[in-house]
This record gives C-alpha cells, structure tokens and sequence, in this order.
C-alpha cells in the first residue's frame, strides 16, 4: 500500500466512508455471500483450512486409538498442549462477545461493523477449544460422566472440581453466545433470503430467518431481546475466563496458586482476542473490498484496546513477580527465578517481548493507523499469549516442589498437530462463514448509513 | 517372534538337504517340480493313500507327545477336580509355601504366595537365617523370571529340537572311567548336589567337576584358607560391630548375606527417643555404593588405592594422602578394639584380604565381630574354583565331554581365557540354562534349565542352615534341575527329584522330620557349629604393589542384574539403579571433574580400550557423570549388553566383560578412554539431585533425637498447619474406624529399592520400556527418590522412599471431576479405577507426585506367559487411568476379613503392605496410628518424626523418621 494511500485513509477517521446508499450496503455484503463467483484467496484459503482439519482428523483418529500417550506429557507434566491450546482458543473467542455485548450497551457505533465475524470469531474458537478437554481425557468415551445426569448408581460429578465449573462456564457460554449471534443475524438472513437469486438459497434463508417481514413489531421485539441477551452475555465475557483460571488457582501448585488469576485471565483472554479480530480484519477488508466498512477508524479503536489490555496483562506479570518475592514462600519465589532463568527462559522472555514490550509502539497513531503493522503485531501478540499459557502450565507443572520429581517437557509432532488441526477448523468454519452468511451486520449498517445520509443531507 | 517361526520350521522339517528347502524358497519349489514331480503332488494335494499315510504317521507322533508328556510333565498322581473342594485349597485365598532361593550358591529361605496354584508373589520366611522375613531386589522378582516367555522349552541338539532321552543316550555313552569327562557348574552349597557330586567321583574316577561364578568371593575364602589352613566360611556380627571400616565392600547390596546383614547393620542404627547409641560406618570406594551412601565419612578413593590404606591401617598411621579420613578410622577402631569390623571388597586380591583379616585379628575381631564355621562350599578336591586350569585343558584337548550345567560363561568369563576358542575343542559339549544364551550357541546339546520355584533342592545359608527348595507348579516347559541332570549324569535316569531330596536328608539324619521341614522351610540343627581356637599363620607383611595409570577402571556387578544372570527380567531392567536412577543401561561412571578434564559430557559415547595379550580389546558405552565418584578413574558395570537368550535383555546396555581378565577381575590399573562423535541416550527416572534448601529429607543431630519434639502434625503436641482444604472424613466417623499411617526411617533406609520390586510384584505395576521412561513415564507406586548434599565432587548422599502420602486433606481428590479418587472410612486416600476418565489433575495438584498414568495401554505389553503372576486380589489397570499407592489395600482387607470372623480388633503389625515385608532393614512400619499402643503412632511421637511438606496442609498419613547426621 503507497504512503498516500495510508494518509488517505488516516484522514477519513469514520466508522463508515464512502457513498453508501441502503440498498448498496445490502448489495454488496449480501452479494459476498449469494451471487459473486468463488474468488481464488477463498478457494486458496479454505483449502488450506481443509486440509488442516483433515490432519486434525486424522490426529484425533490416532489419538483415540493409543491414548494421550502420544502426546509428549508426563509426569510431572501431566498437561500439555491440549490445555494451553484450550486456555488459547477460549481466550480468543472472548473478544468478540465483548465487541458485541459490551460495546453495544455503551453505545459504541464503531462495533457495527465488526461485530458479527467478531462473534463468528468467537464461536469457532469457542469450538476449537471445546474439543480439547474431550481429547485430553485418558478415556474420552466416558467424557459424559462429568455432566450431571440422573443416574440410577446415584452418582454425580464431583462439583468442588474447578473442571466441573470450568464445563458449566464453557457450555454457557458457547450457547449464550450462539443464540446472539444469530438472533442478531435474523434481520440480515431476511434480507439475504429476499436477494438470493436461486431458489434453494431463498429457502435456506427463509427456513434461518424465522419468517422475519422486518414488520415493526418485529423489530421493536428484535431490540428488546438484543439488549437483554446483550445484558446477559456481558457478566459472561468476565466469568468464563475467570473460571477458567480457577483451573489453575484452585491447585496447590506454586504458579498456579495465585489470586491474581481471574481478572489477569479475563485482561489475557481480551487482549488475545482483539489480536486475532486484527488478524482476521485486516485481510477481510483488503480481500473482499470491505474498506469502507471496516475503515481505519476501527483499526484504531481495536489498537487501541490492544493496548489498555496489554498493559493490564503487563501488570500481571510484574505483581505475580512482586508477590512470589513478597511472599517470601521458597516455593513462590523460585517459580519467579525458574521462569526468568530456567531451562524455559527462552519462552518467557518470548512472552515479554511478545506481550509486554512489542505493544509499546502502539502509543504511536502512526502504528495504530498502519493495517499491515497492526496485522504483524496481532501475530505476534497471538504468539505471546499461547507463550503465557505455556509457561503457566508447563514451566509451573515442570519443576514444583520436590527436586526429585522435577521433569522436562516437550510437545511432539502429535502436539503440533492437533494443534495446527484446530487451526484449520477454525479457518475453514470462517472461510464457510465468509461464503455463506453475511460476514457485517446488514441492518446495523444501514442504520449507519441512515443516520450519516440524515446528518449529510441537514 | 522370528525365532518362535523359525523353531516350527525346523521342527516341521527335521531333515532337509539344502538352505533353499529349508527356506522352502521359490527356487526350490521349481527344482522340485522339475526334477521330483511325485513330491511335487504331494505338496499341492493329497490322494487318499497318502493322506492315511500322512495321517498314521501323526497319530504315531501324536501318541509319542503323549507318552513323552506323561513321563516328563505330568505327575503320576490322580487328578481329582473341584467337585470336592480340597482340604487346603479355598479358592480365592492364596496358600504360602516355604521355599529356597539361591544366589550364588547361597540360599535365602522365601514363603511363596500362590493363588490357585499359580506362584504370585515371594515373601521372605521368618524362620530363616538368611532372611529373617525379609528379601531383596532378586528374590522379588524371581517370580516373573518364572513366567519368562524366551525361557528355553525344549531340549535342542545342534539347534534342532530333539528330547531328554536322546541327550541321555549321550550320557549312557560316557566311559566308565570318566577320563575326559568335565562338569562346569555355578557355585552351589546344596547338600543333595554335594553328595551327588561325591557320588559321582566315586563311579567316574577321572571325572573333574569345576565351578565358575563371575563375580566370586573366592579371593576371601582363598585368602582365609592361607591363614587358617582349612575351608572356612565367615559370619560378619555386624549386631556387634560398633564401627565399620569398608574398604570398597558393599556388604549392604552385595554380600552373601545381603538381608541379614541389612538387618544387623539397620538395627544397629535405629536411633528412638532415649537410644541415641548407633554404629558409626566409614567407607572408602570408587564408585558410590549404598555402604558408602550411609557412611558417616565417606573417601573417595581409585582403586588402586586400597593397598595403601589398608597397610596405613594396620599401621595405625595416617600419613600422606587421605589422612583426615584415616586418622578418623585409625581413631575409631582403636577405641572399639574388639568391637570393630575391617571389611575388603571380595575381589581385591588375596595379599590384599590377608592383610584386612590381620586388621581384625589385631583388632580382637575375630571370634566377635567375625566368625568362621566350616565351609559351606564343596571341598576344593571335590569341586575346583578354577576356570583357567579347565580352559588348559580343553585346549590341550584333554576334555571330550563338557557338561555345563547352568550360567554362561561364554559370555562371562575372563576375555584372557578365551573360552570361547577353547569350547571349540571339546567334542561334545552339552550346556543346561533357563535361556538360549551365548554358551549354548557354541554347544551341542542345549538342555533346559527348571527354575527355582519349579524345582525339588536344598541349599545352605551364610551359616550353614540348610533349607529346601520345594516346587510350587510342575515344570511349565521339558526343564530339568541341576540335581536331576547330575543324578542322570550319575545313571540315575528315573528317581524324581524330590526322592532324590528326602533320601538324602533321610540318611543325613534320621531325626529329621521331613513334612516340618518342608512346612517350615528350614531344615533344624544343620546350622554348622562355629570354628573355636583357630590359629592364624604367621603374617607376612602388607604386599602393597597396586600400581595406578593415569585412568584406572573399575569393574562392579550391576545392582539388580548382577553378572548378566537377572538380565532378562523385565522388572530388573527397569528399576533405576540406586546413585544413578539409570535403568535400561550401564554406563561409563566418571567423576564430574575428570569428565570435564576429559571434555566429557552425559551420554557421550566413549571407547575404553587395552591390550590383553596382543590384542586390543575395546568397549563401547554412554559416560554418565556420578558425583561422588573418586578421580582419575572409570567404573563400568557387568551384566549388560547381551546378545542372545531373551527379548528383555538384547540390546540394553553394553559388555563390560570384554576389558575382564582373571588378574584383573575388579580393577584395570590403565585404560585407555577415547570420545566417539556420537551421543547414547539413557532413561533416568530422576535428573535433579539437588534439594534446593528445602527440607525434603530433614537432617537432624542426635541431641535433636532426644530432646527434639516431632513436627508431624497433631502428633507430639505438633500443632495441625492452616488449610483451606476440605475435611472429607468427618471427625466422628474416623474415630470409629482405624487410621492407617506409615512411618519410613530415613536413618536405616539403605536405598536397595527392594520396596519397589516388591509393590510391583503385588500390585501388577507394568513394565513400560525405556523410551517411556525417558518421557518420564515409570509405573512404580513407590519410589525411592536420591539426593546429593555439598560438593558436586564428593557429596553427601541420602535416599528417601515415598509411597502415596495419604493425605487426611488430599489436594488430589479436591479437584477430580468425577470423585474417582475419595476417602475411605479408614483414612484412605482411595482410588476407584473404574471411575477415573483421566483428566490428570490430581496428579498436577499432588505435591508429592506420587501419582501414575497410565498414558498407554501398558498393561497390553504384558507378555501372555507373565499374565500368570498377576496377583488377582488387584485391578489391571486399563489406558486412560490413574493410578497410586492403596497401602496394599488388599492385604488390609483380607486381615480386616479375619479379624471380622474372629470378632476381634485388627493387632498391631498384623498389616503388612508388601513394601514393609520386603524391606529389608525395616525401615517401614504401617499400622493403626489411632491406637496410642501402636508401633505407628509411638513413631509419629518420636522427636525425629515429620511430615513431607506438611507446610502445605495435607497432613499425610505417611512420615518419615529424620536421618540423623554426626
């Protein structure tokens, strides 16, 4: 992209540019998904994902057939990537109900145009990491025992178990998230279904938007249960990851044992997840032409964000640091020098760069406004919160408090490639996503457009 | 697998004129359609005619088996079935029967447990001397040696299968004279075996019969033989010894009286509120044994060095080098003149063991702290130690016929005899053994070898108790023992064993009741009469002339696979050697500091290499640094790297025995070390050595063990620590039922590891191989975790065993999401198998890591013939599972079963978990720590007493016993 391009844009500082008229908004999001041939980045892209979720398959298969012993855990180190890559995937699915949810009932305009493949976002990392704690299992085939089900031996789930809370708190959210997604959709799905040119389409999509006439009744119901399921998703966004980390603060592990936990998680899990809606946007907008949609503006704000919970993340380090020397606990403290000295300090000190030091250049207007900039430092803000998980997990669990036990881990080719697996099924659930739902809320944008036609014209 | 294929060709096809039938190749089968178009028929189809021919000639071979079978296999008893259940037998209850094992000759009296006729499980037997109830690694896992599918089957002639008949024509043959006839065996004190051998001197005049042990005590008995005039064993009083001083003898894993000896040291040790009087142990040794271990002051020395301290010693001086060491010693043993004991390793040399013996005996030792009684060896005129005059022999070609019975010698004697070379001159040569090994490649009879437990036999004790071996499951393959095979040799082909062992302790002495012995194990009375007013020949000075190279290298038998003989135990291989934690591999041993003077680092490959005679003989193995060790020197351990006889043992470690020869049996003054560009990886169970300045092993002094107060939580006035964590026994509940502890002394645990074998046999821990254990992925329930203290060069060492802790606040069961592990009434820490998905976070949130799991089917890699030894009161745990030290909860509830039926309270010590039986020092104590009168709860009282981490608020069932340090 040309320098003047970059200026260009910084100027337009609006969540919407260009001439837009109602119809064109529909027409060209719509269209994305109903009349345009495949474009070869699609093709290219979901083949890719493709491909990567038939290895995930395929390591899943063998998985199942010899047990977790394939993985490189052990004991001391008793989890591995299953569960990094668990904490990783939920974190990032976090952003997008935070976008929608949160934003919303503050009345920030600028989430209009990302919230939906946000949320989109958040469901398949939700999925993604939905499948780890079922491969993680010794025996996965009795996985439904850690449900709550009437049984005839009268036995149930041990509920002091944070893994119980954590099921409880995944599940919730997955489905609270589901359900907004896609009460949100409903407009747009009507909207779809009255431009689609082929029959079959306009089926499909009247069978998803539930009869929706854009009747006036409807849309005043369609606002009230928004707000409400926005209300209710809110509180989620904070208890999934906080009850996510009582996997670890309720151990007695030195490194885990930390009260800290819950809202360094939460602050975590919302500074991945903006990462990833970078990495996601800004080829969206490039690709599909989306710029006047998803302008500077919201690269800006997502930056921005970026920022505010990189920082608060960076406080975590450093009081987790304060405290375990504060404690003046042999084993706290020697958690703190195992992670900076270690034989894993090449991982945090990655984490550091990544997640603390790397971010500071976004106090600069000049990186917050560069798309490819911002693409690179999602990446690497990507790498270092799956970084953080590591040494949580492993760099804990590796050297605790009996010398003697004290263990080495490694993730081996069947680590990766479950891992790099569940990479290709959230790219390829997205590319599907591109192809057959509209990828930017329709009916908010036309309100958008409405309002900025309105102020134009006055 | 291949060989198993290969025997069924050679047996379907037992004559054949070419390598192309043999292998039935293509090539043939056209050659046979070419050229035998007759046969060729046959092989594709069968017309009537010949398919009866074919069919008689099976029925004929069928009806052989069968009449083999019967004489060889099956006892000609009546066989009744359990219609009418029999008096002795309930099935489901285990019967124990008394037994022997043998270990160079020397026997350890055992109790076997059998389920339903099948042996299980070996317990020491009380009765015996030997054992006193107690055991060791080998006789733990001597039950699955049993079970050993590579276990030879059936005789071999030249690799072909063939009968005990047939080789018996061969002994029908042998000249009356005896005159060029040889017997090699392993070392044997048996009575029976004495008397056969005598017998048969008597009939075959010129017959010699050898014996040969690689690693041998005969340089002391020689050594003894010189001083006193006559065959003598010793008796080492170490229950009257005050001060030990060794001399590179690791009397606690590796003399003739192991346990026994264990016991008397440890009880010597045990230091209680209000007996603070323990014996004080110096040892000096090249590579760090468990003597050296639990040494007050350990030196390091190389072992050419033993020379000089031992003259010093005798001396009474300290100068030069070491001298702090040997003034501390020299010190010590004049103050306890009388009350001393000066040991020497059993292959330093003869000059060498003369000189210590002059040590005790100007020390007042002998008669006290040393005793003699007869030997309990054959005679030297019946039985001559020595290999070398046999290989001269031979290669004179002087022997026709040599019986090897038992051992390998090929592959273990001395690389300068050349055995293998001279084999090759003897005309027959026939070689019994339990596997088809490196000997029996070279021989032309190979005959199975009956394993103990399967065999009638006697044997004698350190003291000269005799006890019997008796069988507990018929032979499982055509095997025969020793005994049986010399009394054929004798011509006496058809008494069965067990005749041959009730006469013979008929004639010995008439008052011997045979059924009690045999119940008790121990034949009473035969316990030789110790050796009053012997005489020592004049000494004649110390001969001091060890020389020391730059590199001096040091041979040791392996810990647990001894000379090669156990190397096919699975159990054995995988039990980490005490100092090291290493199984699965031998290493090159050297010191951090001449490692790094060497440039070497962990698994470099090294080549050792010297000339013997004109050839350069080399070796090939991983360096591994051992603090700890002396200087200047490399110790390698024997019994490694074999290459025939069992899938267990080829390819696991490498031959030490190559750079062996019968002058230097235990120590090379000069080797040759070279660095190969290549890398070995080895499993090691543990690889942090170091506590970290955490009280993990506490050490205490011994004012402290007097007027010190316990730190084990609520015991002692010991305030309980703060916890978050739940109570899941409520407190009304516990007081009804008992509370199940173990208390572990760190002081007497001498780090042998028989605890570990001895879990493993009852609990059906699986074998899982060395690359899982590189992942760190061992099975063991109970583990006994290693620490240095102080210089890396030469530290202080110190072993601490750690089974599950049982925690009254277990962190594990907080955080299991399906309740798979809970509490039991009585204070267990329990696990439901059936229960468990395997999420693994109990064994993240164990502190003490003593969880397993098993992240493979490992159970599948049982071999179907070792299914046999798995005890059925305990699940075989499936993939997916977590699993833990129960406490033996199924030897709780048989007793709890008992005393139910009795109406009465569980005593004291009735509960033994297989750990604390095993034990050999009896450093572990279970029991009911509710009862104040228990043993168990008077420990957790004792000043010495703590809890592992009980900072952390668990309050673990099981404590320890500080070990007390000078």
């Amino acid at each position: 992209m040309s320098k003047e391009a970059v200026n260009e844009e910084v100027m337009n500082d609006e969540v919407l540019t260009g001439k837009h008229s109602l119809a064109s908004v529909t027409e060209q999001i719509s269209g994305l998904a109903t009349r345009k041939p495949l474009t070869r980045t699609w093709i290219f892209g979901a083949s890719v994902g493709f491909l990567l979720l038939i290895d995930l398959l395929f390591a899943i298969t063998y998985l199942f057939l010899k047990g977790v012993g394939i993985w490189g855990i052990d004991i001391p180190v008793a989890w591995g990537f299953a569960i990094i890559n668990f904490v990783w995937w939920i974190g990032i699915g976090h952003a997008g109900t935070f976008i929608s949810a949160i934003l919303y009932l503050v009345h920030q305009e600028w989430r209009t145009s990302i919230n939906r493949f946000a949320e989109a976002m958040t469901l398949f990392a939700v999925s993604c990491a939905g499948i780890y704690p079922l491969l993680h299992l010794g025996r996965p085939w009795f996985v439904y025992w850690m449900i709550p089900y009437p049984n005839t031996m009268g036995l149930w789930p041990q509920f002091r178990s944070p893994l119980v809370w954590d099921e409880f708190a995944v599940a919730t959210y997955a489905t609270v998230s589901l359900v907004f997604w896609y009460i949100g959709m409903v407009p747009d799905l009507a909207s779809m279904r009255d431009g689609s040119p082929k029959l079959w389409q306009r089926k499909i999509y009247g069978i998803l938007s539930l009869g929706w006439r854009g009747n006036g009744r409807h849309w005043a119901r369609y606002q009230t249960i928004y707000v409400i399921l926005a209300g209710l998703a809110t509180p989620l966004v904070l208890s999934v990851h906080s009850l996510v980390s009582m996997d670890f603060t309720a151990a007695l592990l030195p490194g885990w044992h930390s009260t800290i936990f819950p809202p360094f998680f939460v602050a975590g899990a919302i500074f991945s997840g903006f990462a990833m809606v970078l990495t996601l946007a800004i080829p969206l907008r490039k690709f599909y032409g989306l710029e006047d949609f998803i302008t500077i503006k919201h690269l800006d704000n997502c930056a921005k964000l970026l920022l505010v919970t990189g920082l608060l993340v960076s406080y975590g380090y450093v009081f987790e640091a304060f405290t375990s020397w504060y404690s003046d606990n042999t084993f706290e403290k020697y958690v703190a020098i195992n992670r900076a000295l270690g034989p894993y300090a090449v991982h945090y000190w990655t984490l550091i760069f990544c997640n603390v030091i790397s971010i500071q250049t976004l106090w600069f207007k000049r990186v917050r406004t560069s798309p490819w900039i911002l693409f690179g430092l999602s990446f690497v803000v990507n790498v270092g919160m799956w970084m953080e998980r590591f040494i949580i997990i492993i760099v804990s669990l590796h050297r605790d408090f009996i010398p003697a036990n004290w263990g080495m881990y490694h993730g081996n080719g069947w680590d990766w490639a479950t891992y790099i697996g569940t990479m290709g099924q959230f790219l390829f659930l997205f590319f599907l996503f591109i192809r057959a739902l509209p990828v930017i809320s329709i009916s908010e944008l036309r309100e958008l457009v409405q309002k900025k036609n309105t102020e134009e014209a006055a | 697998m291949n060989r198993d294929e290969s025997t069924e060709t050679t047996e379907t096809k037992r004559l054949w004129r070419s390598i192309d039938e043999l292998e039935n190749s293509i090539e043939y089968q056209h050659a046979l359609h070419r050229e035998f178009p007759v046969l060729a028929s046959i092989s594709e189809g069968i017309d009537r005619r010949d398919f009866l021919k074919v069919m008689g000639a099976s029925l004929g071979l069928a009806g052989a088996t069968v009449t083999l079978g019967a004489c060889t296999r099956m006892p000609m008893r009546k066989i009744v079935p359990y219609v009418n259940q029999p008096e002795d037998l309930i099935p489901g209850n285990p019967i124990f029967y008394a037994s022997t094992f043998v270990h160079r000759g020397l026997g350890t009296g055992i109790l076997v447990e059998t389920h339903e006729n099948r042996p299980t499980k070996i317990e020491g037997n009380p009765d015996h001397p030997a054992s006193l109830g107690s055991t060791d690694p080998w006789m733990q896992a001597s039950v699955l040696s049993l079970y050993d599918p590579d276990r030879s089957k059936v005789v071999k002639h030249r690799e072909d299968p063939s009968t005990w008949d047939e080789f018996f024509s061969v002994l029908r043959a042998l000249p009356p004279s005896g005159k060029g006839v040889r017997i090699l065996m392993e070392s044997t004190t048996s009575p029976s075996e004495i008397d056969l051998l005598a017998k048969l001197k008597h009939g075959y005049p010129e017959l010699k019969v050898y014996s040969f042990e690689a690693i041998s005590n005969r340089n002391v008995r020689e050594a003894d033989r010189a001083a006193f005039g006559e065959d003598l064993s010793r008796i080492y009083r170490f229950d009257r010894a005050k001060v030990i001083v060794s001399l590179g003898d690791d009397f606690l894993s590796r003399s003739d009286a192991r346990v026994r000896y264990a016991r008397d040291f440890a009880d010597q040790r045990r230091v209680r509120k209000g007996s603070p009087q323990r014996n004080l142990l110096y040892v000096a040794e090249t590579y760090p044994s468990l003597a050296g271990a639990m040494a007050e002051e350990r030196l390091r020395v190389r072992p050419s060095e033993f020379e000089a301290l031992s003259a010093q010693i005798l001396k009474g001086t300290h100068a030069g080098a070491h001298s702090a060491w040997l003034e501390l010693v020299v010190q010590k043993l004049k103050a306890h003149a009388g009350e001393s004991l000066v040991l020497c390793a059993e292959e330093l040399p003869q000059e060498l063991q003369r000189t210590v013996l002059e040590i005790n005996s100007r020390l007042g030792n002998i008669g006290k702290t040393m005793e003699f009684i007869p030997s309990v060896y054959p005679k030297t005129d019946l039985v001559t130690e020595d290999l070398a005059s046999l290989v001269s022999e031979m290669n004179s070609g002087q022997v026709q016929t040599l019986l090897i019975l038992g051992g390998d010698p090929t592959y273990s004697a001395p690389a300068d005899l050349e055995f293998r070379e001279a084999l090759k001159k003897v005309g027959t040569k026939a070689h019994l053994s339990a596997h088809f090994n490196d000997t029996s490649v070279f021989c032309d009879w190979h005959l199975p070898l009956s394993h103990g437990l399967e065999s009638w036999g006697d044997a004698r004790a350190f003291d000269g108790t005799a006890s019997l071996i008796q069988p507990v499951i018929a032979p499982l393959y055509e095997s025969k023992s020793v005994l049986e095979l010399l009394a054929a040799i004798g011509g006496n082909f058809s008494t069965p064993a067990h005749d041959l062992i009730s006469q013979y302790w008929n004639q010995y002495d008439k008052k011997i009741n045979w059924e009690h012995s045999l119940n008790r194990g121990v034949i009473e009375g035969t316990q030789f009469k110790l050796k009053s007013g012997l005489e020592l020949k004049p000494f004649e000075g110390a001969k001091s002339e060890a020389k020391g190279g730059d590199l001096e290298l040091q041979f040791l038998p392996d810990s647990m696979i001894w000379d090669g003989k156990y190397a096919d135990n699975p159990w054995l291989q995988e039990m980490p050697r005490p100092m090291t934690q290493i199984c699965w591999d031998n290493i090159v041993a050297v010191s951090p500091k001449t490692a790094a003077s060497l440039h070497l680092n962990n698994e470099d490959v090294v080549e050792l290499s010297r000339k013997i005679g004109v050839v350069e003989h080399k070796i090939q193995g991983p360096v591994y640094l051992v603090p700890g060790h002396a200087e200047q020197s490399v110790t390698v351990h024997l019994g490694w790297g074999r290459t025939r006889g069992s899938a267990v043992s080829e390819g696991s470690g490498f031959d030490a025995y190559p750079l062996r020869t019968s002058s230097d049996l235990f120590r090379v003054d000069s080797i040759q070390l070279k660095k190969l560009d290549r890398q070995h990886a080895v499993a090691a169970v543990q690889t942090h050595f170091n506590m970290e300045g955490r009280e993990i092993v506490r050490l205490e002094s011994v004012e402290f063990s007097q007027t010190g107060k316990s730190r084990v939580p609520g015991a002692g006035g010991a305030e309980f620590e703060p916890t978050l964590l739940p109570e899941y026994l409520p407190a009304e509940v516990a007081a009804k039922t008992e509370a199940w502890a173990m208390s572990i002394d760190l002081n007497t645990c001498i780090g042998c590891k028989t605890c570990m074998l001895a879990c493993q046999a009852e609990n059906n821990i699986p074998v899982v191989g060395k690359q899982q254990v590189i992942r760190t992925r061992e099975m063991h329930w109970i583990r006994v975790d290693h620490y240095f203290e102080g210089s890396i060069d030469d530290p202080k060492m110190y072993f601490q065993p750690v089974p599950c802790m049982q925690c009254e606040r277990a962190p594990c069961e907080l955080v299991c999401p399906t309740e798979a592990t809970n509490h039991s009434d009585d204070g267990l820490n329990q696990m439901v198998y059936n229960r468990c998905v395997g999420t693994r976070y109990c064994s993240n949130n164990c502190p003490y890591k003593v969880r397993r799991f098993n992240f493979l089917a490992y159970t599948k890699s049982i071999r179907p013939s070792e299914k046999l030894q798995a005890n059925p009161d305990v699940t075989i745990r499936s993939r997916g599972v977590m699993e833990k030290c129960t406490y033996c909860v199924q030897r709780i509830q048989s007793v709890r079963i008992e005393a139910e039926k009795e109406d009465r309270p569980i005593r004291d010590g009735e509960i033994k978990t297989a750990c604390e039986a095993a034990c050999p020092t009896q450093a572990i104590v279970f029991g009911n720590k509710g009862d104040p009168q228990s043993r168990i709860a008077k420990l957790r009282e004792e000043p010495l007493a703590y809890s592992l981490l009980s900072e952390l608020g668990t309050r673990p069932r099981t404590t320890y016993l500080a070990r007390v340090i000078t």
